[in-house]
């Protein structure tokens, strides 16, 4: 049943994924100006050499034939080379989704870290004037700009206490620790508003789940506070969680533009940005597929989690 | 043969530098060690033939070599590859000797085959090289011997040896692309530093252990193993590197005025400045109303007010531009103050404006180029000195291919860009403003201007084609091409342990060759 | 098999829950139940009073530079100091706001009248329809957010209405997935069905049946949703693909101002407040709409 279901949603991926690459592929040719003028810059303005970089190109031919011949590399496997660099898209994309899966992973962390015990904390306190003070904390962790935070943070820590390194992102095999430590301040960045939203969710939770019998039951049977709060709320009260956290994280893994931006995290947000800026059709194309696979499938993980959490949840 | 002098103002000033850092001092370089160079722009291609972008370009001197180089203080042209060289008399035939101590990164060493496959590399139209229209006046390339070769061209060419001294037209080994495999990734050249690994957002260059360059004490060059470029894109970020000692020194866009006036005070950093051969310019369409009107063109040459311009966005560290670049001394730059049109005078261009029939003012566009950071504020300065002349100015930002898309196209009222400079009047000056120029989007046409640099770049070097550019500096400055703004002043920050690198007016890289890190 | 997912007790993937029929209770009931909302009301109408009278209460022509004054600290002669080109920044910060509430209002607007028309239509219309256009909004809504923004800028080049365009363009299937919900509940309720079976118009059933209970949800969406676009306006103009300068958007300001930190914090810090502020404000009003409405508290939340 389960296997089927998964199977099911993993088909559906291919038509939302087709459906994409046509979309981005026109949105790409109604944008003024090709990959061929950013090639040949502005010092080479020859209109014959122009048209003989388009034809290099392919970009001469029309566009069903462009997308017809891309479709094809593709679903032999290969996703092309970047238009501006001739570089392996399937390299740049291999040098530039760690930092973007590490980003998305330790900011969700960060998050979930922060956000339960200070959620946990408002929704089951009976003092009215922590909960105000946490609710008002989390609107304001919602309200904050990324990049004012990220700007924030690095002249703090970095400029002024120098408790973190700039940018300093070695690989997390080789110096785990200092790789821990570089990122830090963007995951943080990123962590701020998603705790914030995280926490709240929590907290409603609770407080929903405060109210149902089996809760009552559980207290009546005369169980400490904390355990009736880990056993009974905390579990039933984490499918809306992770419901949110499942959200984060599909649009956290579509890289971060501006944190990416503002912390010189060559990820797959700043990747995109640069093949639009520089019309690297290919980049962008494998760009958006990857992502919007990689949110697809979260959502699927996230649905499947329901499952552990909560047996009466059953797909057929 | 070009004389060119530096002004003494133009040598590298040091803004504040440590006492700490004077002492600590030592004599001699010391050898080893990496220097981390931070930068904001993505480096895109390694082709030196081929590459475009600014990013690219600036790093192509530590790994290829061009015939001559320009020194990077004096601007004076200097023998590089070629040891010495010697022109017929009818300015056709260019004999150059090669050094023999020079050899690419795989060992072997740089012939005259060499340089005749790199000039007929970037002649080639399937090579698609920008730099092939500045090599056009080549007529063939002659391999006399082994390390002799001449350049034959169709007409005399006066400013030729100047183009030689360019990192982009590099000399590469005969069949370059089959040992290298893509240029546009891999390298293999003669310079200091060879490739090593080209990153997500970072480009490692390692010493190139038998390169031929030796400092006074006759040490080998370069004193450094390597050399890291960081790619930070955001200067604010990018500053905070340095400061936090992440990077040894920060160079090129998004260094500037801001970064020297924010860094003067970290003790342990020293900041470097120079004045730009490139300069920032507002270009005109010729040919769209209501600019195709010489009255308005002038009305908008009489509105701007250059010194303010630079107080605000150069914090006055710049020099109101003319058509010749104020550092090129032995062309005679006229200072802007004594050019026509250069003086603000916004009664006179709202009488001008009145006369070409817009007693109410005009309304132009104006497209700032996105990658130079400073010319978004100078398009929002320009837009406030018009308004009071009767021009309404309306700032449309575009991405960078958009921009460039139209630029090619003349598809504009008036953008904001930066032009880089060109150490020979002609090459600085005739691909944008005469009616054939290559960069002649402008539209442009006048047969004043038109047969002055037809003249300059026939003329043989001397007093007679120093008087020609005199000339054409009046008539450009009258007829508004478009319009000069300023020579900023270039910024390098680097710690205070970073020794000998001098930034150039050229944006040359090359200086870190003589770089070493003081341990 | 996929209706049988949406029954089942998992909540809509977009944290959306499915509302139950309260009518919206009238503003003076809101107010004494709820301090917060009373706040954020009194913040946004603030706001936008303050965004209303610009012209009359602004000390300085909007886009006036005084090259003397640069980075003037806040004082007497500029209530909040100077930017980079020495103008001032309270004017700049009480147009901004014209700005930054004119887009987040506009591209609201856009995605909630699209969005929920094409909800509505999906629910009520079952079938192909539905599967049709929500497919479609899953597609929009699995597209890199920032990308498709960016895309849409670079198509139609930078300004106010394409800024719009973009932020409404990328919520629209936020508010199609809300308004589908209590739909598709209303469509199965035995008066509808009566009132279907009599003959009424679609249409008619809709405004009379649907909308009134369609409208909640997305009301207190709406105010979610203002306050992220406040949030993404200043992202796009933070790229550079925002409001075109000279004039001030609150984004732009922070964003222009952030590369000058280090010599005057103001031009960072007061727009990067106003801009708190405003989004404050909604999410005051939009968290208690749902503390009232929704008895369950099940909040929504999106990203941008």
């Amino acid at each position: 049943m389960m296997q089927r279901y998964v199977v099911q949603r993993l088909i559906l991926l291919i038509p939302v994924l087709f459906v994409i690459s046509v979309l981005v592929f026109s949105l790409m040719h109604l944008i003024p100006g090709d990959p061929a003028q950013v090639i040949l810059g502005f010092e080479n303005t020859d209109p014959l050499q122009l048209a003989a970089v388009r034809r290099d190109l392919g970009l001469d031919r029309p566009v069903y034939v462009q997308y017809g011949r891309w479709l094809g590399r593709v679903l032999s496997g290969n996703l092309g080379t970047s238009v501006r660099t001739g570089r392996p898209i399937g390299t740049l994309m291999g040098e530039a989704l760690p930092f973007t899966l590490e980003l998305a992973v330790y900011a969700i962390a960060l998050a979930v870290l922060i956000a339960i015990p200070v959620g946990t904390l408002a929704g089951t306190t009976s003092s009215r004037l922590a909960d105000g003070a946490m609710q008002t904390l989390t609107l304001l962790g919602l309200s904050l700009p990324a990049f004012w935070v990220g700007a924030m943070l690095i002249l703090l820590f970095s400029v002024h206490l120098r408790w973190f390194p700039v940018l300093t992102y070695p690989g997390l095999a080789e110096a785990p620790l200092a790789n821990l430590r570089g990122f830090f301040l963007p995951a943080l960045t990123l962590a701020v508003p998603n705790a914030a939203a995280i926490a709240r969710m929590v907290r409603a939770s609770l407080v929903a789940v405060r109210r149902e019998e089996y809760v009552k039951v559980a207290r009546a049977k005369g169980l400490s506070e904390p355990v009736v709060v880990r056993r009974h709320m905390l579990k039933n009260a984490l499918i809306p969680v992770v419901t949110l956290v499942g959200i984060v994280a599909g649009y956290l893994l579509g890289g971060s533009i501006v944190v990416e931006q503002v912390f010189a995290i060559p990820g797959v947000g700043r990747m995109g940005l640069q093949a639009i800026v520089q019309r690297d059709y290919p980049v962008l194309q494998a760009v958006v597929l990857i992502v919007t696979a990689l949110f697809v499938l979260v959502n699927l993980l996230v649905d499947l989690f329901y499952v552990f959490l909560d047996p009466r949840i059953r797909y057929a | 043969m070009n004389r060119v002098r530096v002004l003494a103002l133009c040598s590298t000033v040091l803004l504040v530098a440590g006492l700490a850092a004077v002492q600590a001092q030592p004599a001699s370089p010391q050898r080893g060690g990496t220097i981390r160079v931070g930068i904001t722009q993505e480096i895109l291609n390694l082709d030196p033939h081929v590459a475009t972008a600014f990013s690219s370009v600036q790093v192509m001197d530590l790994i290829y070599e061009s015939l001559l180089r320009l020194n990077p203080k004096t601007l004076e042209l200097e023998p590089n590859l070629a040891t010495s060289w010697s022109v017929s008399r009818d300015g056709l035939e260019y004999t150059f000797n090669l050094r023999r101590d020079a050899t690419f990164h795989d060992g072997t060493s740089v012939d005259a085959s060499d340089v005749k496959y790199t000039i007929d590399r970037i002649l080639d139209p399937a090579t698609r090289s920008p730099q092939a229209s500045f090599l056009e006046p080549v007529r063939e390339v002659t391999i006399v011997n082994p390390f002799t070769v001449r350049v034959t061209l169709k007409r005399p060419f006066a400013p030729f040896l100047s183009l030689l001294a360019r990192p982009t037209r590099g000399i590469v080994p005969v069949n370059f692309e089959l040992k290298v495999g893509d240029p546009r990734v891999k390298t293999l050249g003669s310079g200091p530093f060879q490739l090593a690994e080209f990153g997500p957002g970072s480009v490692r260059f390692v010493r190139h252990d038998r390169y031929w360059g030796r400092d006074a004490q006759g040490n080998r060059l370069p004193y450094a193993d390597a050399v890291v470029y960081r790619v930070i894109p955001d200067p604010a970020t990018l500053r905070a590197a340095v400061r936090a000692g992440e990077v040894d020194m920060i160079i090129g866009f998004g260094v500037d005025i801001t970064a020297a006036r924010t860094l003067a005070n970290v003790p342990e950093l020293k900041i470097m400045s120079v004045p730009d051969l490139s300069y920032s310019l507002l270009g005109v369409q010729h040919e769209r109303p209501p600019l195709n009107d010489a009255r308005v063109k002038q009305a908008l040459a009489l509105a701007i007010d250059r010194d303010q311009l630079i107080q605000v966005v150069y914090s006055g560290r710049a020099t109101a531009a003319g058509p010749i670049p104020p550092t090129l001394e032995e062309w005679r730059p006229v200072a802007a103050a004594r050019l026509p049109n250069y003086r603000r005078d916004a009664a006179r261009a709202r009488q001008l404006l009145a006369q070409a029939g817009h007693p109410n003012g005009v309304s132009i566009k104006m497209m700032p180029i996105p990658t130079v950071p400073e010319v978004v504020q100078i398009a929002q300065v320009l837009k406030e000195q018009l308004a009071p002349a009767g021009v309404n100015v309306e700032i449309e930002q575009v991405d960078f291919a958009t921009f460039l898309s139209r630029w090619r196209g003349s598809q504009f009222d008036t953008f904001v860009s930066l032009n880089s400079g060109e150490i020979d009047p002609d090459v600085h000056l005739y691909r944008h403003i005469h009616s054939t120029g290559s960069t002649n989007v402008f539209k442009f046409k006048d047969t004043a201007v038109d047969q002055l640099l037809d003249q300059g770049r026939s003329t043989p070097d001397g007093a007679r084609r120093q008087q020609i550019y005199g000339q054409l500096q009046q008539q450009i400055a009258e007829k508004v091409p478009f319009l000069f703004l300023a020579y900023a002043d270039l910024f390098a920050v680097a710690r205070a342990n970073v020794n000998g690198f001098t930034p150039g007016s050229t944006r040359s890289m090359r200086p870190l060759m003589e770089t070493w890190l003081a341990r | 098999m996929s209706s049988s997912i949406q029954e089942s007790a998992t909540p809509d993937r977009t944290g959306v829950a499915e509302l139950p029929s309260t009518r919206p209770r009238s503003l003076v009931a809101i107010a004494r139940r709820s301090p917060k909302a009373v706040t954020g009301i009194l913040v946004l109408v603030g706001i936008a009073v303050v965004a209303v009278l610009a012209p009359r209460l602004a000390p300085y022509p909007v886009t006036e530079m005084h090259a003397v004054d640069r980075f003037a600290s806040p004082g007497a002669a500029y209530l909040l100091g100077t930017d980079f080109f020495g103008r001032d920044l309270f004017s700049r910060i009480l147009f901004g706001y014209r700005t930054s509430l004119l887009v987040a209002a506009l591209s609201v607007a856009f995605a909630l009248v699209i969005g929920s028309a094409l909800g509505v239509v999906a629910g009520f219309s079952g079938g192909t329809v539905d599967t049709a256009v929500m497919r479609t909004m899953d597609i929009l809504f699995a597209f890199p957010v920032l990308l498709l923004a960016i895309t849409i800028v670079v198509i139609f080049g930078a300004g106010t209405l394409t800024t719009v365009l973009a932020i409404g363009i990328v919520y629209v299937p936020i508010f199609a997935r809300i308004a589908r919900g209590p739909t598709l509940v209303v469509r199965e309720q035995a008066y509808v069905e009566a009132a279907r079976a009599l003959g009424q118009r679609p249409l008619r059933i809709i405004r009379r049946h649907v909308l009134p209970n369609v409208s909640t949800p997305i009301f207190v969406q709406a105010t979610i949703n203002l306050a992220t676009a406040i949030l993404f306006e200043s992202a796009l103009s933070f790229l550079g693909l925002g409001t075109q300068p000279p004039y001030p958007s609150l984004g732009l300001m922070v964003s222009e101002g952030r590369n000058y930190l280090e010599l005057s914090p103001w031009p960072t810090v007061f727009p990067g407040l106003a801009i708190v502020l405003a989004v404050l404000g909604f999410n005051l009003v939009g968290d208690a709409l749902q503390e009232i409405l929704d008895p369950r508290l099940r909040p929504t939340w999106s990203s941008s």
